[in-house]
Parts: C-alpha cells; structure tokens; sequence
C-alpha cells in the first residue's frame, strides 16, 4: 500500500490511540507510535482487519535511549505486501526493576521466543492475560502425560534461556556492569 | 501345524529382501503344552484384563553435548514406547553476548564480528550488515562492488548446502557420500581463499563497497567450479538421492504443514519445500537480483506427502543448480568501475538514524535492526535470525515421530544455533 | 598409567603407540566446528594421524573443544571431561577456547576466558579459525608432548 493511503487508512481505524505517524529512517516503511496500554487492541484490530491483513511479527527488537526503552514489531503480511513498525515506549522506575507489558503471543505466536529473550537481556516482562493462563492450566490437567510425577514438561515450549538461572542484572541495559569488574 | 517351509516364492518377492527362510521348523522347539497354556492365558486376560502396555511414559533429557544434536541445546522428550509424545527445547549454551560485544566496539570493527553469528554463511552476516548501515550513512555502493558481494553470496550459498548434505548423510549412516561432497566443498573454500586470504569468517565487505578488486585468475575460477558442480550434482544424485535406504528413511517422515509455517514464521528452503512461495530474491528488488533470469524451486512432493524430509533435501539441491545459472550470469554483467567508493577511517562516525535490513540467507530470512546515535559506537544491533522460527516448530513437529527417526528431522531442518544464541 | 613402572624402553614404545593412537571426542560449534568437519574430510584427513572419531566421552582419549565455552555449558563440559578414562588429553582449538578471542570478559559477560578454566589444557592452537594444517600441527606437538620426544613445536622432523 502506498504511504499516504496507509496512513490515511489507520487513522481511520485506530482513531486516538495513534500517538504519531512518522517514517522509519530513511526507508519506505512506516511507524506507528501508540502507548503501551492499547497494545492489545491495536495488535487484534491490525490483525484482523480484512485490506492491511497484517499477519506476520518478523521481528521484536527492544532499545535503549537515555531513560526510555523503545519496543519495536516489525509487522507484515503474507498474502499483501504490506509492512508496517509498531512502536511503544516504557520507562522503569528505576534502572533496576522490570518493565511489565503486554504480551501479544496470542495473536503472533512467533513473537513468543523472541519475547523471553527480551526478558532475559532487557528485563522487559511480557505478560499473558488471564484467560490465557487459565486456558492452559485447564488443558494441562487432562493430559496424561503430566501425569507422571516430578516436575511437568510445560505443554510444546521453547524456551531460550540465554543466561544461566540465578544471573544477576540485566546485560543489554547500559548500567549494567560485567562481573568481576566493579 | 506341521508343515515345512517352501521355497516355492524366490527371495526377491520377500519383503525384507534376500533372506532366506530357515530350514529349521520352529514350531517343533515348542513346549508340549503350548495350547493349553494359550487357552489358560486367555482364561486368565479374560478376568483381569491386561493394563494397556503404553501406561508407562519414559522421560529422557537428551544434554548439551550428544552426537544426535545439530549443536549444543537439551532436548526433554516424553516417549511413549518409541514414539515421542511431547518434547520441549532449551537452547541458549552457545551465547556469546555478541550484541553487547558491538555496543562497546567501533564502527569499524562491526564487518567481523558479524560474520561470527553464523559462521557457515559469513558473508550474509557481513552483507546484512553493511546494507544497514549505509541506508542509515546514505553511501552510494558502486555496481562492481554490487556484483562482487552477490558473486560472494551465492558462493556461500552453494557450499552451505553442501554442507547440509553432508550432516543430513550423517545423520541417516551413509558416509560414502560425506567424503565426495566435502572434496567438492574444499574447491568452493580455495576460491575464498583466493579472493580474501582466508577460508571461513571473510572480513571482506566494508561499508561502501567491498575491501579489494577481484584478482586475475576469479572469474576463470568461478566458471570452472560452476562447471564441476552441475557435473557432480549428478554424482550425488546417482549415488545418494534416490538411493533405497535414503528414501525409505526420509519419505513421508515429519511433514511440516502450511499452517504451522504460518504460525511459526518459518521462511527459506524450508518454507518452499512445502509449497509456499517465498523468497526475497525476487520480491524485494533491493538486494540487486532484478537484472537476472532465475527460478526459485520449491517443493513438488514426489514421494507422496509435500514438505517432507526429501523434499527438504531436493529443494536444496535444485537451489545449487539455480545458483549455478545466476553466478554465470553475474560473472557476465560485471561492469569495470571501482570497487570501494570512498575509503573510510577507522573511527568513523556514522550519523543518527536507524534501519532495518533484509537479506536471504541459505537457511531463511536473516533481518537486522541498528540504532545510531551519532557516536563512536552503535547503541542497538539487533539480528533477526531464521533458526528461531526453525526452532519454535520443534515442539509441534515431532510428537508422533518415532525415536530412530529423530537425528534426521533435527538435521533436515538445517538448524544454525550458533546464530540463534548469537 | 606411567611408563616409570616399566622397563624404560617398554614404557617408551608404550607411550610411543598410545600418541599415534589417539581417538578423539570433539565438541562445541561454530567456527571452529566447520574446520573439524573439514578436518574429518578427504583433503585433510585426520584419520591417517590413527585420530577416530567418537561419540563417547568412555571410549576416547582426547578431547578436542572448538569455539566458545560459556557459564552455560561450563558444568556440562567439565562433566564430559570427568567421564573420559586416563590417560586423557585436551587439545583447545581456536582463539575462543584459547582465552576467549573476541569475546574476552571486556567485552563479553557470557563466555569463559579460555578452556583452560574448567579443563587441564595440554596444547593450545591459535587461530580465527586455524586452518586444518595448523590444528594437525597441534595434534603432531600432542604426539610430541605424550612420547617425550619434541616438545616444541618449530621441530617437526
């Protein structure tokens, strides 16, 4: 879709909850800046909507300027060619406690990995909702193979644990200060 | 009850091949009173009925180190008899914290530690890279310097599929093909060597162009090797492909569905193996593959199931046989001119912005996001690699696959780890 | 076991068949990695060196680490070393398993400086990745380093 149409178009869609509409460096991409609160909504609405059909996250990306972390979607479609950046910002409280948002795993599943990488380097914590927590402790009642005692295999997950338990801080932060030199 | 076995049917009308049938009559080492401890036994199922043998579920960690995985990563398997019933995947031992490594680096110094992500295919690393970077500095690439980066890429991509086959000849046992396919591998090495002074992690690309013209000898070289393979491609295909115990391991076996590549993000060889359609040689005109004639092969299903192993493995060679008529075809159109535009310092400083860059590596789509902020260093380097959709589908493929089948479902999806822990 | 309890020619042609003999368990990925799988090929072929290769830890004498060791892995590594049978070696193959390389602990919080830290090293070879000539270099100085014979490795004869 072409530029001007595209940002015509989610204006018309998302309404107030667009903060900004600017291109992404030098490219013919777009970003959508919106806030951290009305992430669902706006994920379920691109998704779904029948001409943007954006129905593929290709990447997750989370960056530090100053204070502010900026988190980036980078959203396409398989069956039209459109591409789009989804952009929020959060800030913590302080430089060492985590940030808390949404997790949009329901509607991309591939998002999912790079999610807990995010946590892991970042202390981003993307949360799943209510009905999805109880949805799979639900289904993980009836399958025989939790059956069998000591602790369960979560149900089909993968998980890249890039840092080893009990790691302390967060390394891609830039207060972050490496072992043995203080 | 007491017949002897004929021989009335030749042997190669029996199933399992060139056995023979025993001369022996087994049925005369029987106990006497075999039939009445048959009827006791069904007496017996008859009041207590036999549990069902699949109550017990074994549990098996496979560790780091084992010879069945690509790389170091702990598969949790649930086995239910000798069919996996659940698996969970744990990857994260090869991380090198190579993004935090180019925040405290120069500008200068991002070109090699880029080809250290994935190792095999260095050059995509580099060339993803270096096209990030001059979107956000706005340098002009000349065209010579262009085709020698595509000339260098398709190189790689040739001698990674090679090297799959060899894990994929691995993993089923049959090593005879191991030692013609790496024989060949070494050829495409030379040529490396030839141009860049080394064999693997190339440091060739800069930002702006490449690092030196190609020498006398290049082209000659390329065409020759272009030749070798199509020729040898037909050596593989005689003694491997198509080869009985080959295809009876790998036909109908862990077929990825549409809509699991769907749901998982999986693109590359394969994505097309299954019938999709996709590759951004040819819809994203950028990467400069618009000027030349080729096709992109995707899977046709001939053993009956489409996206199974063997298409996975025939998709591949096809894209030797593609990069093969593209390398022709580039080693005509390359242009005199310069081959680097300007030659920068090494404590360049690149302008404020940011990018995103795409390119097609031999295993998927390979993506990088940088952020400058006008100093020394980058403030973000972010590497979209295609192993870590590969590795999301894991969970989901192979529940219903039998253990002995598993080296070989872990070798064909042609897993890069080092790339995914970065 | 130690060729001092033998006759001491006995104990040097002991040693002498146990260096040409050495079968190997290779880890780790990477760099380094593809230049193994080179190195098992037919263009350099380790096999002539009497090197097989082995998938278990019990049944070789030589480990050889290629690419990085990180906190991870660290455990696991030194669990596999633990499981070899004396007489064991380790040859550490690449500039990673050396001291880190490129990603030393200045710049890198995940990777352990050198092998050397978790397993006795006996050879080192250095290189980004060293080419296969240069790493069967290293395995002629291990032969070298086990029959007592040239312990530097400039005297190749």
């Amino acid at each position: 879709m072409e530029k001007t149409l595209l940002s015509q178009h989610l204006n018309r869609l998302l309404k107030d909850k667009v903060l900004e509409i600017v291109p992404f460096g030098r490219s013919s991409l777009m970003t959508v800046w919106i806030e951290a609160k009305s992430l669902l909504e706006v994920s379920r609405i691109l998704k779904e909507d029948p001409e943007l059909c954006l129905d593929w996250l290709e990447n997750l990306s989370v960056a530090q300027l100053d204070q502010m972390f900026a988190v980036s979607y980078f959203l396409r479609s398989y069956r039209k060619q459109n591409s789009l950046v989804l952009r929020l910002s959060a800030v913590p409280q302080n430089m060492k406690s985590k940030i808390k948002i949404d997790s949009i795993a329901s509607f991309w599943p591939m998002g999912r990995p790079m999610e807990l990488e995010a946590e892991d380097l970042f202390g981003v914590h993307f949360e799943k909702t209510k009905a999805e927590k109880l949805e799979k402790s639900e289904k993980q009642k009836d399958d025989r193979a939790s059956r069998d005692g000591g602790d369960a295999i979560r149900e089909g997950e993968f998980q890249p644990k890039l840092l080893p338990s009990g790691w302390g801080g967060y390394p891609l932060r830039k207060n972050y200060v490496f072992p043995g030199r203080q | 009850m007491s017949e002897t076995p004929t021989t009335e049917h030749s042997t190669s009308d029996h199933p399992e091949g060139n056995r023979k049938e025993s001369r022996h009559n087994t049925e005369d080492y029987r106990p006497k009173d075999y039939q009445a401890g048959a009827d006791y036994l069904a007496e017996y199922n008859a009041e207590f009925p036999l549990m069902s043998p699949k109550t017990d579920l074994t549990r098996w960690k496979i560790g780091p180190f084992h010879a069945s995985l690509p790389a170091s990563m702990i598969l949790n398997l649930v086995l239910d008899g000798e069919v996996i019933s659940r698996c969970s995947v744990e990857t994260g031992f090869l991380h090198k914290g190579l993004e935090k490594a180019l925040e405290l680096s120069p500008w200068s110094s991002l070109v090699p530690y880029a080809d250290h992500l994935d190792p095999e295919n260095a050059v995509f690393g580099e060339l993803v890279v270096c096209t990030a970077v001059e979107e956000i500095a706005a340098l002009e690439v000349p065209l010579r310097a262009r085709v020698i980066r595509l000339i260098l890429s398709e190189l790689t991509r040739i001698s990674a599929h090679l090297s799959y086959t060899v894990r994929l000849a691995r993993s089923v046992g049959s090593d005879t093909i191991v030692h013609y396919v790496l024989r060949d591998r070494e050829r495409i090495l030379d040529l490396f060597e030839l141009l860049t002074g080394s064999r693997f992690s190339l440091n060739f690309l800069r930002f702006g162009g490449v690092k030196a013209d190609v020498t006398e000898g290049f082209i000659e070289r390329v065409l020759e090797i272009c030749e070798l393979i199509k020729i040898r491609l037909k050596e593989y295909n005689d003694i491997f492909t198509y080869n009985f115990s080959f295809t009876r391991r790998t036909y109908g076996v862990a077929v990825l569905p549409v809509d699991m590549i769907q749901k998982c993000g999986i693109t590359g060889p394969n994505a097309r193996a299954s019938g999709i359609i996709l590759d951004l040689r040819k819809s994203s005109p950028a990467l400069g593959y618009d000027r030349i004639d080729f096709q992109v092969p995707i899977g046709r299903g001939e053993s009956g199931a489409l996206g199974d192993i063997h298409d996975r493995y025939l998709v591949r060679l096809r894209e030797i046989g593609q990069s093969i008529e593209i390398l022709k075809q580039l080693t005509e159109i390359i242009p005199p001119g310069d081959f680097l535009e300007k030659k920068l310092e090494n404590d360049i400083k690149i302008p404020t912005g940011e990018a995103y860059s795409q390119v097609e590596s031999p295993r998927g789509l390979l993506g990088c996001h940088i952020v400058s902020d006008g100093s020394g260093s980058p403030n973000r380097v972010q590497f979209r690699t295609p192993t870590i959709s590969n590795l999301l589908c894991i969970p989901e493929l192979i529940p219903g696959t039998r253990i002995e089948d598993l080296p070989v479902v872990l070798a064909s999806l042609d897993l890069g780890i080092a790339e995914a822990d970065r | 076991m130690s060729g001092s309890f033998y006759l001491s020619t006995l104990g040097r042609v002991l040693k002498w068949a146990e260096s040409r003999s050495l079968w190997y368990m290779s880890t780790g990925s990477g760099c380094c990695a593809d230049e193994m799988l080179n190195l098992a090929g037919s263009k350099y072929d380790l096999e002539r060196y009497g090197c097989l290769p082995q998938v278990d830890p019990r049944q070789s004498d030589l480990l050889i680490i290629c690419g990085i060791v990180s906190y991870k892995a660290m455990p696991y590594l030194r669990n596999l070393y633990d499981q070899m049978l004396t007489p064991k070696y380790v040859l550490a193959v690449g500039a990673c398993a050396n001291s880190g390389g490129p990603f030393s602990p200045k710049k890198s919080y995940s990777v352990v400086p050198g092998a050397g830290e978790v397993v006795p090293v006996d050879v080192y070879v250095p290189g980004c990745p060293p080419r296969p000539e240069a790493i069967m270099n290293g395995l002629i100085a291990l032969q070298g380093k086990i029959s007592g014979k040239n312990t530097s490795i400039s005297a190749l004869e």
